[in-house]
């Protein structure tokens, strides 16, 4: 039970651990976001209106999702350079599946799935292969791009479901499409799993000190199998996402998400050394 | 966002890349810079 007089008290302490945070880093984004829609507003008047919000929310659905999977990576201190070549395979494969079985939204599973074996498959080589996660996701990148280019035979096709597109530009809540209420999600989600699950401890003790987290027994290289995965997963659900708002699959699918997401995961407070920053600032 | 104000502005998609680069590396430096002024305090 809090007692009366205790009230203000903990008010101030709120105020301070706002203010705390707000030093420590949080500052950053927020101070980058908050220029960037003054300059904007004042720059043209078709800025601040319901409309663009709708449109900026739905475009930074996808980079989103994609960086919040890319994130852990990141945080351990590796990086994943072929997260725009798995949503580019992911995409080309969900199309083809989309449209010649007609499952409708039941293709996300299989995306979220196909995606998280991509990711895998960086995390095995990885860890297993001892070789820097971005010579892997290197070569990654090309052989998945290779293959949604061949499957895609360099022309975009769109999905034949009538109604698919929904489950990205529809609005469950009026105002924001669902893509971005879906990243809104996966972002409640993330946070979850990396402030209150061993996983997301164990991600900022790897990337804090890899040889000491192994020293305190931590499992370091199946968790860094498990941190590719859960980007590829990720990843595959911003690829259906991102094909269901396009209403196609094409060539340059992803094309610009390699900088845009680690732009984003940087600029969101993330070292690049890793064992800093997350999902949500600390 | 960026790309969305960048676009209504009429700013050309390579002049984009410059701008997207250049916030990049700022936001970069100057979250060096606040990193190193909290361990000098």
């Amino acid at each position: 039970m809090i007692a009366q007089s205790d009230i203000p008290r903990l008010a101030l302490a709120s105020r301070r651990s706002i203010l705390t945070k707000l030093n420590n880093g949080l500052w950053l984004p927020v101070a980058v976001v908050l220029a960037l829609v003054v300059f904007f507003s004042l720059a043209t008047d078709s800025f601040a209106t319901l409309r663009n919000f709708t449109a900026i929310t739905g475009q930074a659905g996808t980079l989103l999702i994609v960086c919040l999977g890319t994130t852990f990576v990141v945080l351990m201190g590796s990086i994943d350079l072929s997260v725009g070549a798995i949503v580019l395979l992911v995409g080309a494969a969900s199309v083809i599946i989309l449209n010649a079985t007609g499952v409708g939204w039941l293709v996300l599973p299989v995306a979220a799935a196909l995606g998280a074996v991509l990711g895998l498959a960086n995390g095995l080589i990885y860890a297993f292969g001892r070789i820097p996660s971005f010579v892997v996701t290197l070569g990654s990148l090309s052989i998945f791009s290779g293959i949604a280019l061949q499957i895609l035979e360099g022309r975009a096709i769109q999905f034949t479901v009538p109604g698919f597109e929904e489950i990205a530009i529809g609005q469950l809540i009026p105002r924001l499409p669902n893509i971005a209420l879906c990243a809104l999600i996966a972002w409640a989600i993330v946070v979850f799993i990396a402030e209150r699950t061993r996983f997301g401890r164990f991600m900022y003790l790897i990337g804090g000190g890899e040889n000491v987290a192994r020293t305190a027994g931590v499992p370091v290289r199946r968790y860094k199998i498990y941190a590719f995965a859960l980007s590829g997963l990720l990843a595959g659900v911003g690829a259906i996402l991102a094909v269901a708002r396009l209403g196609a699959a094409g060539p340059s699918l992803g094309q610009d998400l390699l900088l845009n997401s680690l732009a984003a995961i940087v600029v969101g407070g993330t070292s690049l050394a890793g064992g800093v920053g997350g999902p949500q600032a600390r | 966002m960026l790309d969305n104000g960048l676009n209504l502005m009429g700013v050309s998609q390579y002049s984009q890349m410059i701008v997207k680069g250049m916030v990049v590396i700022g936001a970069v430096l100057v979250s060096r810079e606040s990193a190193v002024a909290s361990v000098v305090k």
